[in-house]
């Protein structure tokens, strides 16, 4: 089977459109915050809570261009590589994991400040778990790619 | 026909060369007013174009991946996520030109862009729930 029809690359993609989606969510808030404060672009300060929203919006593109790339990689290298079946959907429970945390970012943040960092953990736990899952896979790909 | 692929290859190094386009403006206002780096205010002209360079890289972040997903999986109409990514470059080329001479005026150019990444946002769900019935197919 062609790598981009397999399940779990499939389930990736849906994925990755819910994780843009989600990303998208924090831009609109920057927006509600701006009509809600009367914030007039190009400004970027002002009251907490827009400043919050934009913190939370410029985090999440932070963290998106490390996760989407790992993602992707986990689930081509690591997913294909598992003889177990349900390790090869360690990548894609991760990869929504990610937006949870996310999720849980945002609202603690917005409610806040120092309410973040569960939900900043919890991506970010995602995120070291992509990158082992895309390093194992890289390896053992490459393990069987050369042995031949 | 050309392949999809190639096609939307080509509209992503034409998106690459708008964000890098965009980035432009960030540095003729900062030599025509005099504000060095790290500073991101000042005047109105560096701060327009600083939005306009950080708009364009969020927007980027969510087209990409969507023109991607829609060209790896909506096989029905080929050639339709290019097109949809021309239009997001066009988008942002309204957008940028709009927001440097006036703030207020950039609604026209976002909401293209926007429409676009919609169109595949939509494309790209109807792609991968294709994919998956015709993989799971017994």
């Amino acid at each position: 089977m062609h790598t981009t029809a397999m399940p779990v690359t499939l389930v990736t993609g849906f994925i990755t459109v819910l994780a843009l989606i989600f990303y998208f969510w924090t831009g609109m808030g920057v927006a509600t915050m701006r009509g809600k404060h009367k914030v007039d672009a190009p400004t970027m300060t002002g009251p907490l809570e827009f400043e919050s929203a934009v913190r939370v919006q410029m985090n999440t593109l932070e963290r998106l261009v490390v996760y989407l790339p790992l993602l992707w990689l986990a689930t081509i290298y690591f997913s294909p590589a598992m003889t177990i079946v349900y390790l090869s959907w360690l990548p894609a429970l991760l990869g929504i994991i990610w937006i949870i945390g996310r999720w849980m970012y945002m609202s603690g943040y917005m409610a806040a400040p120092n309410k973040r960092s569960s939900g900043f953990l919890i991506s970010g736990i995602a995120i070291i778990g992509l990158l082992i899952c895309a390093i194992v896979g890289l390896v053992m790909t490459w393990t069987a790619v050369s042995a031949v | 026909m050309v392949p999809a692929t190639i096609l939307s290859a080509a509209v992503t190094i034409l998106a690459v060369l708008m964000l890098f386009y965009s980035s432009v403006p960030v540095g003729r206002a900062r030599s025509k007013h005099g504000i060095a780096a790290p500073t991101m205010t000042g005047h109105a002209d560096l701060e327009r174009a600083v939005r306009v360079h950080m708009n364009t890289l969020e927007q980027f972040a969510i087209f990409v991946p969507l023109l991607w997903i829609a060209t790896s999986y909506f096989a029905l109409v080929g050639w339709l996520p290019a097109a949809l990514g021309i239009i997001w470059i066009v988008g942002r080329f309204i957008y940028m030109q709009a927001y440097l001479k006036d703030p207020g005026t950039r609604s026209l150019g976002f909401s293209i862009t926007l429409l676009a990444s919609l169109g595949l946002l939509i494309l790209s769900v109807i792609g991968v729930v294709m994919a998956w019935s015709t993989a799971t197919a017994p």
